[in-house]
């Protein structure tokens, strides 16, 4: 068997809501040398063991009733304290929008049923391989994130360089370039890097959807679509890319093409209670039946209460029907899982707007302002602001 | 008898008239008939074959509009029908028929003309109470006769296309109910065979791990030969669900880097038990190739295409599997070739096709479902390549796809 045995005396947990495959997995690992294997049937126990037992590594299955396998993995991710517990995911599904999602937002791989112990040695061997040994380029690398997501661009440089001396012709390292020209609010440079990065690697998804971030803030939805629509080629089933596309194309008019995303994904999600009741939610929204919208949305909430993008549209919801504190309330959770996103700000500020209270909308659109200062709108509604308030930009 | 050539344009103008139902035409051709043989009374009556009844479609007077006599009274418009020729009816012969015909007619005097189309009795024109109560001539029978000519074609054609759209209605309604029996079936399949997902991944697993044991030679072939048919079962359940949900598009492409010739490498070696039981040696050309591909799917169709290839093999045969990059034209090709009996040049594109079977009586190509090549073409277009079949140097089959390197512009 071939895992070192360095990696064997971690803690593992496995769930799964089915006793045999539960049984399976639990002695595949034994058989594979894990000395400490525990189980759990639901994702809701899942949660309770990894808060009072010490957990490295978790083998989840992802369609399971109440807590989705999906849905317990943001509910961990959520603690930074868990930053460091791996997930591999177990699916049946040869759809995997579930296990996309869940690799976009972070999870370290997954297994499609059926499988055989080879398979999953394979993939832990690859998973712990990085979690024990991990190189001086990936070293560099997450410190450059850890750094970046402080702001603490400078920092953050100075890690991506010390990265980039190990493998200059990384597409990961100029797609991180990115990232940093983002912080600095260098659109164009941005722009530059990802397109560098696609170069190198053609299918990489989060460059194409970053360019497509970085020209709808500028206020070029022609090409902000074309890149979405490329990204969503890769990998079309990413919920939240797909309410951002959908959006747009309500912006410019095109709402039966809005209609039509959602309606795709939500049949493709008929087994993510929590996805397809964001998405139609959304669909509600756009259709500004907005009693409707907020109901399903709270539905989705109450599945995944820690999702960054149903948050934000359920803060939404709680607009249009002037539940402006509610509203609030619910973009500061948003802000938890995702501290520095302008975007979020920006919203905030203008609810406050909505309620008329200038002096905290400033503030908000100004912290907004200060992390993404290229944002043609989050620019044009403070300078707006600016003048009536008689402050300088 | 005022009947002339303006009568008879108004008649056929009427008649062509296409924003106008046959029921206004035939009221228009009633009243220009009273008005020109000077009669008080004139009606249309059309049988209808549902209820077996002759029925007033038009008349001088609107009141008796939609009234219905059945066919086998006796009456004047029947007896017409019956004589296939004008009836003339007279206070005496009236006395025959029963009420109303035999009261209704004030001078007692009435002519009734059957009206027929390519050999087709379609329904009876009746006058009566002519101006001045003077009987009814040949001169009147000759203008109805003429009228009537005229007036048969359309009224067989508006029957024709009412049968022809209750027809289609009919055939419309139970294609209907076909095809929602269908989607029931399919539903109902899907059902079952999802549920058999689980206790196969379990029984794989577990068979699997039964290899790692220390198994006497004996207890290792039994082992294998179940490990071998619970992975074509599982080929089978997965490329059933799979292929509705691919058909559908609810199965989306999931790309990752990939390195296409490590995953041929490790579907050939999955099959290296089943091919050396039939002698089979399994060979794979290449080297290390990157790519982004649905790594699961792609897997599939190459099981799917070692599975089918190996199923017609003759024994003690090779088959060849060539995974090449081609520079020029971006893109990726894998082949799979075997020294079978091969397809015939009509079939290449068929075998495709759901279902479909390769071979005449005795020299059958077998295959477990059918539905491997389906899934492999349809997983293959989801990736924008093509898949095809040709003949190898040797007679055999080779089955080729080819994946493209780079991600399309996609027009926004």
């Amino acid at each position: 068997m071939g895992v070192p045995m360095q990696y064997l005396n971690i803690n593992c947990l496995v769930v799964d809501d089915e006793a045999s495959m539960r049984r399976t997995i639990s002695n595949m690992m034994q058989k594979l040398g894990f000395k400490s294997v525990v189980t759990a049937e639901s994702g809701k126990k899942a949660l309770d063991i990894i808060n009072s037992v010490k957990i490295d590594l978790v083998i989840s299955d992802i369609n399971m009733p109440e807590v989705s396998g999906t849905e317990f993995f943001t509910a961990v991710r959520k603690d930074k304290k868990y930053d460091r517990v791996n997930f591999i995911f177990v699916t049946a599904e040869a759809n995997k929008s579930a296990v996309a999602k869940a690799a976009e937002s972070g999870a370290d791989d997954y297994l499609i049923k059926p499988f055989v112990l080879a398979n999953l040695e394979t993939k832990l061997s690859k998973v712990l391989a990085k979690k024990f040994n991990p190189s001086n380029f990936e070293t560099h690398l997450k410190d450059f994130k850890r750094h970046l997501d402080e702001r603490d661009l400078s920092e953050a440089e100075n890690q991506l360089l010390r990265a980039s001396e190990y493998y200059p012709d990384s597409p990961t390292v100029a797609y991180n370039f990115g990232l940093l020209a983002v912080a600095k609010g260098d659109a164009y440079t941005a722009i530059d890097f990802f397109k560098k990065a696609i170069d190198k690697k053609p299918m990489f998804v989060n460059a194409y959807n970053s360019i497509a971030e970085v020209y709808e803030n500028l206020g070029d939805m022609e090409s902000a679509i074309k890149y979405y629509e490329m990204a969503r080629e890769i990998s079309p089933a990413s919920t939240e890319r797909l309410i951002t596309l959908s959006k747009i194309y309500t912006a410019k008019g095109e709402t039966n093409k809005a209609e039509t995303i959602l309606k795709d994904a939500i049949s493709g999600t008929r087994e993510d209670i929590s996805a397809s009741s964001h998405l139609m939610g959304q669909m509600y929204l756009a259709k500004n039946e907005n009693e409707k919208a907020l109901e399903m949305l709270l539905k989705a909430y109450k599945k995944n209460p820690y999702d960054p993008s149903i948050l934000q549209s359920l803060a939404e919801a709680y607009r249009k029907v002037a539940k402006h504190e509610k509203a609030i309330e619910t973009y500061n959770e948003a802000l938890k899982v995702r501290p520095n996103d302008a975007n979020i700000k920006y919203q905030i500020g203008k609810t406050y707007l909505e309620m008329g209270d200038k002096q905290k909308a400033i503030e908000e659109i100004k912290s907004a302002w200060e992390i993404n200062p290229f944002s043609k709108d989050i620019t044009s509604d403070l300078r707006a602001l600016a003048e009536t308030a008689k402050f300088d930009i | 008898m005022s009947y002339d050539l303006c009568e008879k344009y108004n008649i056929g103008k009427t008649l062509l008239r296409q924003d106008v139902s046959l029921d206004e035409k035939l009221q228009e051709v009633v009243n220009i008939l009273a008005d020109c043989l000077k009669v008080k009374k004139c009606s249309i009556m059309i049988i209808n074959h549902e209820d077996q009844t002759l029925e007033v479609r038009a008349s001088v007077n609107p009141e008796i509009v939609g009234r219905k006599r059945n066919l086998s009274d006796v009456t004047i418009a029947t007896r017409a029908l019956i004589d296939d020729a004008p009836f003339y009816a007279d206070e005496k012969r009236l006395e025959f028929f029963s009420p109303p015909d035999s009261s209704k007619y004030k001078s007692g005097n009435s002519l009734s003309i059957p009206m027929k189309y390519l050999g087709k009795k379609l329904g009876v024109v009746n006058l009566a109470d002519t101006e001045g109560g003077m009987p009814f001539t040949k001169d009147h029978e000759n203008v109805s006769v003429d009228i009537v000519e005229h007036l048969a074609p359309f009224i067989y054609a508006a029957q024709a296309k009412e049968l022809l759209d209750k027809k289609v209605g009919m055939l419309e309604e139970s294609n209907k109910r076909l095809m929602e029996m269908d989607d029931l079936k399919t539903n109902l399949t899907n059902f079952i065979v999802h549920d058999l997902k689980g206790p196969i991944s379990t029984i794989t697993a577990n068979l699997d791990l039964l290899t790692y044991e220390p198994l006497t030679g004996e207890q290792f072939e039994y082992l294998n030969l179940a490990i071998e048919d619970t992975y074509k079962l599982q080929r089978m359940v997965l490329n059933i669900l799979d292929l509705s949900k691919l058909e559908e598009g609810k199965i989306k492409v999931f790309r990752e880097e990939t390195n296409l010739y490590e995953l041929a490498k490790s579907e050939v070696s999955s099959f290296k038990n089943s091919a050396a039981r039939k002698d089979i040696v399994l060979e794979l050309n290449g080297s290390s190739c990157m790519c982004y591909i649905d790594e699961n799917l792609i897997g599939r169709v190459l099981s799917n295409l070692l599975l089918n290839a190996i199923e017609h093999s003759p024994e003690g045969s090779k088959i060849t599997i060539d995974v090449r990059h081609d520079d020029t034209c971006k893109e990726l090709s894998v082949s799979v070739s075997d020294e079978g009996i091969g397809i015939p040049g009509e079939l290449k594109h068929k075998i495709f096709d759901k279902f479909f079977q390769v071979g005449e009586a005795g020299k059958q190509r077998k295959t477990t479902t059918g539905l491997g090549l389906t899934f492999c073409k349809l997983v293959v277009d989801a990736h924008g390549g093509r898949i095809w079949a040709e003949d190898s140097a040797s007679g055999g089959a080779v089955f080729v796809f080819t994946i493209p390197e780079t991600l399309k512009e996609v027009n926004a």
